[in-house]
């Protein structure tokens, strides 16, 4: 079990600890991320912990303001065991519940950042790799573009080039405006 | 994009540049290198990035090449393309052909780590590419409109990606240079390795051998500890059992428990049960049906720049793999009336840093002949001109010495060092380590300087460089930046060394015998079956050539080569 905060919420579905949804509510532009690392659970938020570095920085020297944006997550706590049937039904009202969430959160967003391939799968049908830093639809968000990105793990652990080049390509689509 | 299918045009000018693809049927995808393998699809190209000729008959190959032949050459995986034209075509060395995944590695080398064509083709352009009709040639034989397509559209965008590239290379003659030197010519002799020979009835041996022990040390612990020994719960609870305070049953745990307790019965049998099991299903007879033909030949394959520091890489079978034991490299044999030789250079990476740090001892030390480099280093280190290679201070000069490029500290030099102690040598305190260290950079410091110099330069411009101008970019969010700063030019400037002389050696024995007898590289070992009517002046050619590339890039460093040779690959294993 993660060290969470004293002060977080539980998930109405399964009873774990979450972390609640960071960044401004009144923006245009959001972040979603798939499971927090450890550092997020210290800080009780999401996308606020030592493990995002990378995106602050980046974003950062690009003019964005990491927390202008509005985060969220798929799974705002740690995955359940999966083992058992009831487990796995019981996981699957929770993505449910999680994902209306989300989307409800994404309803008046124009610019949407996808982070790590399980998101990027989910909402745009290719696997991060395949299609990081290009502009694309999603058929379940409403926004103007929505942009895969790797996993800020990887970019901990590897190389840095591509998610700046989509970090570079996201920015460049918000200016066009 | 127009496809032209069978169409004729006007023969190209030297001035032309034509992207290149070819496609095969049938192809087998551990065995994409072998010339042997798969049946001729399609070869498409285009010379103005709009109009696709596509040959699909292979007896339409040679008059497209003779039209094509003078102008620059592009392919995406030229190791791949070129192997199989040679098969349709003569196909010569050409001097000017670019490979755009190799030049993307020679560009973006840390900074990006996927260079497939869709991958470039998506950063480039924006443009997604998935490749699913690739493989509908693995199990079809005629063209369908989509394979037709397909194939047309990787020759597009080949082309495409190589215009970007030009412009590019047109500011990084680093890039460029680089590959006209060192990668281009060390691609044409991979493509021109020799099949590697292998003694299949004695490897089916060993795999039956090890499958039988496994099977036996299974029913005796079953027997004996009421055990399933496969199972790490299983050999953890019994561990326990027997008064072993332990978090796990790995192999360096279990090594460093029979060291402390010299012997005990279930732990070997554990040991000895993983090693079987292991070998036998990595290298057991299912591997070996996929990897050898039953003539006993075998084709490993090769990457010119694999690694972010440009070394090379064998895959599929990894030659470089092959368990480090007597009896599997035996089976790497020679053909009838020939010879293994087995050159390596002794010490390339200190050697390199001498360079690089321009320590003055240091560079003193590579001079000295007849003697290892680590014995030169462990004398000066210990003020001892007698110590040997034998002395067990020659470790830790060793390890210092190999170490101080991966930016070493005084708890990896006391790990390394009570990894490789000997049974009955005190543990090194980390007091002792930091002192080694301490003394090391003392004698030196050039080598510190240049280790700050390198962390500093990375910070603010992001990359570092060999000597030969190969790039490669570092990663400022992973912790390992600062020690990989260290380690990629020298690690590059081995692979950039290694390549030349590759190269090298395969045109001087051209020249002499007409024909290129090596069979795989091995990180700074080459490796060659020679006829032994020619061994000797080989071997004295080989030597010479692998020496002068290392000097004329690192100048006023000394490099030493060490050969091997015999009836088998074991040979090397002498003295190891």
């Amino acid at each position: 079990m993660a060290i969470v905060r004293t002060d977080s919420k539980e998930c109405p579905v399964c009873g774990l600890p979450i972390l609640d949804f960071g960044g401004l509510r009144k923006t245009d532009k959001m972040v979603i991320t798939d499971f927090s690392d450890k550092s997020d659970y210290q800080s009780g938020k999401i996308l606020q912990g030592e493990w995002n570095r990378p995106l602050y920085q980046e974003l950062s020297k690009r003019g964005l303001d990491l927390y202008s944006m509005r985060l969220v997550s798929l799974y705002p706590h740690e995955k359940p065991s999966t083992q058992t049937k009831v487990a796995r039904l019981r996981w699957k009202d929770c993505c449910d519940n999680w994902m209306e969430k989300l989307l409800q959160e994404a309803k008046t967003k124009k610019y949407v950042l996808c982070v790590g391939s399980e998101v990027t799968k989910f909402f745009l049908g290719y696997g991060d790799i395949t299609c990081s830093g290009i502009p694309l639809k999603s058929k379940y968000l409403s926004a103007d573009m929505v942009m895969g990105i790797q996993s800020l793990s990887y970019v901990s652990t590897n190389s840095s080039g591509e998610f700046c080049l989509a970090l570079d390509n996201f920015v460049k689509e918000i200016r066009k405006e | 994009m127009k496809i032209h299918l069978n169409e004729s045009h006007l023969p190209l000018t030297k001035k032309d540049i034509v992207a290149i693809d070819t496609e095969l049927y049938g192809m087998n995808s551990d065995r994409l290198h072998w010339n042997n393998e798969g049946k001729f699809a399609s070869m498409q190209y285009t010379f103005d990035g709009e109009n696709i000729y596509v040959v699909d008959q292979e007896s339409g190959v040679q008059g497209a090449m003779d039209l094509i032949i003078d102008a620059i050459h592009v392919f995406h995986n030229a190791y791949f393309d070129v192997i199989h034209l040679r098969r349709w075509c003569n196909y010569p060395d050409k001097g000017n052909m670019y490979d755009t995944h190799l030049l993307e590695k020679l560009l973006f080398s840390g900074y990006y780590d996927s260079f497939g064509l869709a991958d470039l083709v998506r950063r480039y352009f924006g443009d997604i590419r998935e490749k699913e009709t690739r493989e509908e040639f693995a199990t079809k034989s005629t063209m369908t409109k989509e394979m037709l397509e397909y194939s047309a559209l990787d020759a597009f965008d080949t082309y495409r990606v190589f215009m970007k590239q030009k412009e590019l290379l047109s500011e990084r003659r680093d890039a460029l240079k680089v590959w006209k030197v060192v990668d281009q010519p060390a691609l044409y002799a991979l493509v021109d390795l020799l099949p590697t020979y292998i003694d299949i009835e004695t490897w089916n041996k060993i795999a039956d051998e090890n499958e039988q022990k496994a099977l036996e040390i299974k029913i005796e612990a079953e027997q004996r500890w009421g055990i399933n020994i496969g199972s790490t719960m299983q050999v953890q609870k019994i561990l326990t059992a027997r008064g072993f305070s332990v978090d796990g049953s790995g192999e360096k745990v279990l090594h460093r428990l029979l060291k402390r307790k010299q012997k005990d019965n279930f732990i070997e049998r554990v040991l000895e049960y993983r090693y079987c099991s292991k070998r036998a299903s990595t290298y057991g007879k299912s591997w070996n049906k996929k990897f050898f033909d039953p003539d006993g030949t075998s084709r490993p394959g090769f990457n010119v720049s694999e690694a972010m520091t440009g070394r090379m890489s064998s895959s599929k079978f990894n030659l470089q793999n092959i368990p480090a034991e007597e009896k599997y490299r035996a089976c790497v044999i020679a053909s009838p009336d020939c010879k293994i030789l087995v050159t390596d250079y002794s010490a390339q990476e200190p050697r390199i840093t001498a360079y690089e740090s321009q320590d003055p001892l240091l560079i003193k030390m590579t001079q000295i002949t007849g003697e290892s480099i680590h014995v030169s280093v462990g004398r000066e280190l210990f003020n001892d001109p007698n110590l040997s290679k034998k002395d067990k201070r020659y470790k830790a000069a060793k390890g210092c010495n190999l170490g101080i490029q991966y930016g070493l500290t005084a708890v990896g030099l006391q790990r390394d060092l009570n990894d490789k102690k000997e049974d009955g040598e005190p543990d090194v305190s980390r007091e002792e380590a930091q002192e080694l260290l301490n003394q090391y950079f003392s004698k030196f410091p050039g080598v510190k300087t240049w280790a700050y110099r390198q962390r500093s330069f990375v910070k603010s411009v992001g990359y570092v460089t060999t000597k030969m101008g190969r790039r490669a970019y570092l990663n400022p969010h992973n912790w390992q930046s600062g020690n990989n700063a260290l380690n990629s030019p020298i690690q590059g400037g081995a692979a950039d060394i290694t390549k030349l002389a590759l190269s090298e050696i395969r045109k001087e024995s051209y020249n002499r015998w007409g024909k290129w007898y090596c069979f795989g590289v091995v990180h700074d070992e080459i490796d060659f079956n020679v006829p032994n009517e020619i061994f000797d002046e080989h071997k004295e050619m080989v030597e010479k050539i692998m020496i002068d590339c290392a000097e004329r890039i690192y100048t006023g460093i000394k490099f030493e080569v060490e050969s091997k040779w015999g009836d088998n690959w074991a040979c090397k294993m002498e003295e190891e």
